[in-house]
């Protein structure tokens, strides 16, 4: 290797040398399949797109990277244990070899939710309608990715048909709606026994 | 009772289920609906040969029908309670009209209208496309009397001859775009009005949604990630769900060409309804981004320490007029940049296929050579639907659009209308009708799957295996019938009814990432006709017209016939001496075609008391084999009544002379008819059935008749000849060789 080779950043290692450089500068991304999990170990992964890593850390909710607990960088993989519910700050940290090395630090949020959403009917009010078609309405305690309903009654049993929700909280702690409002349109109900 | 069970899903992949029931029952229910005329009033005089008539019921699953003269129609009752009965014919003079709504119980509530035909001469010019989803729009019309004055919606039209024009007009730029046009004489009194509610089509609108946290700070985040929206909104309103109606909009880029760049704060006028701020002249390419703060709060107060979130969403305004239970289907388009995974969006890269389960988008080439993602969502009819853009990256969506989607079904290449039988959908028997559903944008990223629902009698050759050629139920079920291209043709070849039919077809659409969404039915009248026959039947044996068979004297002649060499019993010639034969009269209306005979023998038997013939003699046709199918086919051309006629003289040879013969057989001859052309795409359908029978006998003592010099003494009896003569849709269908 001669100093007129490029280190990480593409300047030559005498340049780098010259000015107390690391020629070793990590830079890398992290992804994660889905930032809103319901479990709190949670995988992804690191592409490096400069330098060459040796060890990897990961801080959740800390914010002190000198707590950062450096383990050999052996896989791309990257675990992440969120401590509780909520929104979590996650740091991951490339290094090269020396423990001096400079830190490259990447920030995301993951949130970590295992409880499952409440629903709440609101309407229609009484379990006694007069009305063939009911607009089943409610709210639920968490930003939906689906809803659907089943129906079973004298005439059937339907299923699966689409729900519809809109946001009405926004909760500032999640940085998301956490309170939706649903309605189940044109629920037809006809009278007799449940299929 | 009923039950039912809902399945929720968060975002972090949590379910949910929970369970209720609901009893419907009437029994209690003793309150009619509520319902109210909402224009015109009592005694109004209309101008115009038309008036459309909107009430509000507060039960919007009512039925509502209106009465005037003794016809009674049914309105269109929306998810709001509006109910619509468009453009009904005005009689000279006082018009009554009696409004009825009815709920599920069977309570009813009627009101009475009183409006007038006025000699006021008024026209006003429909909005064309270009007007249509703006807040002011201008109208124009005609005037009779150019003394008259013209206001629409309050605003006064400028009076040129018999022309006027009403610029700047408010109407809603979603929905339904009402005018309402009063015309007064000089002096400001009244003379008469008019109104023209037109169904808009749907928009994109931008909506904000507040959230319920008690903010002490007046400014709100509109937050929206990193995702840039640029949605293609000129002259659709931009719609804030916030009570105090009106906001303003942060412009904080050059591209917003219409304002200027940096031109903060705008203002959003409030509208009329106080929950959404219409914006007029937003430019074609407005981007819109970040922040909007809203009105009532001074600038002072607009930099808080902590924001109260909202989140803007994008959302169909549906078009108006919409029936309640009903589904509407939207084609939502965008321009998409960066995509993340070529020319198709993953599933989770666009919100409303989480929203709206099952939609997926595909790619689309624009005609300028543009690459646009678009969805087919459906909804709920009249419901506000999300289609907010969901992705992450630099993925960027632009010039957001929507467009209603009015699938229908097709016949023969005619679409049909629903209600009416539109020109061309008129069909005939035996002339194969081929089905499709028409207006769908496309058939690349769905499968589609229809169950027809085909009234009226038919034959279908459709891969449903049951149906057979002689499929003849009333209803037939094609279920799920799939094609390799993935059309949704069925055909079918109708044999009767001549009189206007309703197709229906459940339309499913499954889609590649998550099977069925939603169910829709669709309707279509066309017309078939059926060559009219005389329905008393000209039926005229030996030559002698009558109209009933009981009245007919048959010779039965003891002789040789022309076909059989042998001695015969036989009824007639086969030359028209004494056959039996029959005369039917066709118009086939606008389709030529052939018509012929078919005969069948259905029960034969010939008695020869000779002890050495202990076998029952055979019968034949005089003029050919039985079953020939069709005999004789005479050109029928179109619109002309064409007389068709058949003779025969079907005999039993003897074997011998010596013996007493005894005949008992019964026949059944149709009438059938093909139209044009004559090849393998139609068929040959029955018109009538003539069942027929001969009971009789003959002595050895008679002299035979030699049919071919005439010598011989003709003897004959009197035979019992009975039968009908009938429209029929019965097929000839023989397994028996005679």
């Amino acid at each position: 290797m001669a100093d007129t080779n490029l280190d990480s950043l593409g300047d030559t290692l005498l340049y780098a040398y010259q000015q107390g450089l690391d020629p070793n500068v990590i830079q890398f991304s992290v992804q994660f399949a889905n930032t809103d999990v319901n479990t709190n170990t949670v995988y992804g992964s690191v592409a490096v797109q400069s330098g060459r890593a040796a060890y990897i850390a990961v801080l959740v909710n800390d914010t002190n990277q000198a707590h950062a607990t450096w383990r050999p960088f052996s896989s791309t993989n990257v675990t992440v244990v969120l401590s509780s519910n909520g929104l979590c700050n996650v740091q991951i940290g490339l290094r090269g070899l020396p423990s001096n090395a400079r830190q490259s630090w990447v920030t995301t949020q993951l949130t970590f939710n295992d409880q499952p959403p409440a629903l709440i009917i609101t309407n229609p009010v009484t379990t006694t309608v007069s009305t063939p078609l009911i607009q089943l309405q409610g709210y639920v305690s968490a930003a939906l990715s689906t809803l659907t309903y089943d129906v079973s009654n004298a005439t059937g049993i339907f299923t699966n048909q689409p729900g519809v929700w809109q946001p009405a909280f926004y909760d500032t702690n999640w940085l998301a709606f956490t309170t939706n409002t649903f309605q189940c349109y044109d629920l037809v109900l006809t009278n007799g026994l449940t299929a | 009772m009923n039950r039912i069970t809902l399945h929720a899903t968060d975002i972090f992949g949590n379910t949910a289920t929970t369970n209720v029931s609901y009893t419907l029952a009437y029994a209690g229910d003793h309150v009619a609906p509520v319902l109210s005329v909402l224009w015109p009033t009592n005694g109004t005089a209309i101008a115009g040969s038309n008036v459309t008539v909107q009430a509000q019921v507060d039960d919007p699953t009512a039925g509502v029908t209106l009465t005037f003269n003794t016809n009674t129609v049914p309105g269109l009752v929306e998810r709001t309670g509006a109910v619509w009965f468009n453009d009904l014919p005005l009689d000279s003079g006082t018009n009554t009209f009696i409004l009825t709504a009815t709920d599920a119980a069977g309570n009813r509530s009627t009101n009475h209208l009183t409006v007038l035909a006025s000699a006021v001469n008024l026209t006003l010019t429909p909005l064309t496309g270009g007007q249509l989803n703006r807040t002011n729009v201008t109208v124009s019309g005609t005037l009779g009397d150019s003394s008259q004055k013209v206001t629409v919606n309050g605003v006064a039209a400028t009076v040129s001859g018999h022309a006027w024009t009403a610029a700047n007009v408010p109407v809603s730029p979603t929905g339904t775009a009402a005018l309402n046009v009063q015309v007064t004489d000089a002096a400001d009194q009244p003379l008469a009005a008019q109104s023209v509610y037109q169904p808009q089509p749907a928009a994109v609108v931008l909506a904000g949604y507040q959230s319920h946290t008690n903010y002490t700070y007046q400014e709100i985040l509109v937050y929206m990630g990193h995702i840039f929206y640029n949605v293609e909104i000129d002259d659709v309103a931009i719609y804030w769900s916030q009570a105090t109606g009106g906001g303003r909009h942060y412009h904080n880029t050059p591209f917003d060409t219409e304002v200027g760049p940096h031109d903060e704060f705008t203002s959003l006028p409030p509208g009329a309804n106080g929950l959404s701020a219409p914006w007029e002249n937003v430019s074609a390419r407005s981007f819109f981004e970040g922040y909007a703060f809203f009105p009532g709060w001074p600038p002072s107060q607009a930099s808080g320490h902590s924001y109260a979130y909202t989140q803007t969403h994008v959302m169909i305004q549906p078009s108006g007029q919409q029936s309640i239970g009903q589904t509407a289907l939207y084609l939502v388009q965008a321009q998409v940049t960066n995509e993340d995974t070529g020319l198709r969006l993953l599933a989770g890269a666009v919100k409303f296929m989480n929203q709206l389960a099952g939609t997926s988008t595909e790619d689309v080439t624009n005609a300028d050579g543009s690459v646009w993602s678009q969805a087919l969502v459906s909804a709920p009819a009249g419901v506000n639907v999300e289609v907010t853009p969901q992705a992450s990256g630099n993925i960027s969506f632009t010039g957001m659009r929507v467009n209603n989607v009015t699938p229908a079904i097709a016949a023969n290449g005619i679409t049909l209308d629903p209600d009416t039988v539109v020109a061309g959908a008129d069909f005939c028997v035996g002339q194969p009708i081929q089905f499709d559903i028409a207006g769908l944008p496309g058939h690349h990223y769905q499968d589609d799957v229809a169950t027809w629902k085909l009234p009226g009698t038919f034959v279908n050759t459709n891969s449903d295996p049951n149906c057979d050629l002689f499929y003849t139920t009333n209803t037939a079920l094609l279920t799920r019938h799939y094609t390799p291209d993935k059309t949704i043709s069925t055909y079918c070849w109708y044999v009767k009814d001549g009189q206007q039919m309703t197709v229906s077809v459940d339309v499913y659409y499954d889609y590649y990432n998550a099977g069925k969404i939603f169910k829709e039915t669709l309707t279509g009248r066309f017309n078939v006709h059926r060559p009219a026959t005389a329905t008393a039947t000209p039926y005229q044996p030996d030559g002698t017209p009558t109209a009933v068979i009981t009245n007919v004297t048959y010779g039965v002649w003891m002789g040789k016939t022309i076909t059989a060499t042998k001695l015969s019993l036989s009824l007639g010639d086969g030359k028209g001496h004494n056959d039996m034969s029959f005369a039917h009269t066709l118009n086939p209306g606008n389709f030529s075609g052939k018509a012929g005979y078919v005969q069948l023998i259905t029960s034969a038997d010939v008695q020869n008391s000779d002890p050495q013939i202990t076998a029952p003699l055979n019968y034949i046709a005089l003029d050919g084999a039985l079953g020939e199918f069709p005999r004789g086919t005479p050109t029928i051309p179109a619109n002309t009544a064409t007389g068709v006629s058949f003779f025969d003289g079907p005999a039993a040879p003897l074997p011998s002379q010596l013996f007493p013969v005894t005949e008992d057989v019964s026949f059944s001859t149709y009438l059938m008819f093909r139209p044009d052309p004559q090849d393998s795409s139609t068929i040959w359908v029955p018109l009538r059935l003539i069942t027929w029978e001969v009971h009789d006998s003959a002595d050895p003592s008679w002299t035979p008749y030699n049919y071919s010099d005439g010598s011989g003494a003709r003897q004959t009896t009197t035979t019992n000849p009975s039968g009908n003569d009938n429209e029929s849709t019965a097929f000839p269908d023989w397994t028996t060789t005679y």
